[in-house]
């Protein structure tokens, strides 16, 4: 009998703010010294990121990326930063850093 | 994980860090700091629910941390229903706080590693604690930074 596959989707630790790719391949520890509001944030010409003017960087919201393309981003810019909802579509938690 | 940050100071503010066994408290001691020891207190308000499925065929599980979204898939058994614990583990009832010996009162720090604990992100009634914080030293104790208002069902970093 062939057993169901889980759906492979981003991983997210909210226990040590660790987000993980499909494949466990850890995409980026987020800690924000300044616990900023999503919210509060200025808009950017990307509709999917917004302009923190405390640190001049770009905070990417991971609910409208593959993890394909947040890992490129890291890649890019390791001082990246990015914004994750716990309750967002394309995410599930895990307690366990990696699989 | 090579994702650690090496810097002495988060935008201008020296980093408080903490002891969590004797050894590293004596260590740290003896290298000049004052340690500032308190207990470690679990909170009854941090706490995450989990439940377990089990393979039918192969004995394999499946931790969810989402139990409430989710029903077993065919071939597969609710084996621990869900479950509230305290997810994190330290290695003493104590910690200490390593204070500079030239911190001034008055100056805004930023605690690594805090000892107190605060909830720190919440999803469906599920709490984590809050790993760091600013803080003011006021010359006896470090005043952390926190409002326990803010929505903190994202994370941002």
């Amino acid at each position: 009998m062939t057993q169901p596959r889980f759906k492979l989707v981003m991983q997210f630790n909210p226990l040590t703010n660790r987000l993980f790719a499909d494949d466990g391949r850890l995409i980026k520890r987020l800690r924000c010294p300044f616990r900023l509001d999503w919210r509060k944030l200025g808009p950017t010409d990307d509709p999917t990121a917004r302009h923190c003017d405390i640190c001049q960087h770009t905070v990417t919201d991971t609910a409208h990326r593959s993890d394909d393309e947040l890992l490129a981003l890291m890649a890019a810019n390791p001082k990246a930063c990015l914004k994750v909802d716990l309750y967002q579509d394309n995410l599930t938690l895990t307690y366990h850093d990696g699989r | 994980m090579m994702d650690d940050d090496p810097r002495e100071n988060i935008h201008g503010l020296r980093i408080i860090k903490t002891a969590r066994t004797e050894q590293a408290i004596n260590e740290a001691a003896r290298a000049g700091f004052r340690p500032l020891v308190k207990s470690v207190k679990p909170s009854k308000d941090i706490r995450v629910v989990v439940c377990v499925w089990q393979d039918l065929v192969t004995g394999e599980i499946r931790t969810l941390c989402e139990p409430h979204v989710a029903v077993p898939p065919p071939g597969w058994k609710e084996v621990v229903k869900p479950t509230a614990y305290y997810p994190y583990h330290f290695p003493e009832p104590f910690a200490a706080y390593l204070i500079p010996p030239d911190l001034q009162p008055g100056e805004r720090v930023w605690v690594e590693d805090l000892i107190e604990d605060l909830i720190g992100t919440t999803w469906n009634s599920n709490n984590s604690r809050l790993p760091s914080s600013e803080a003011v030293w006021d010359g006896t104790k470090l005043k952390i930074d926190y409002d326990p208002d803010r929505d903190r069902s994202f994370v941002v970093g």
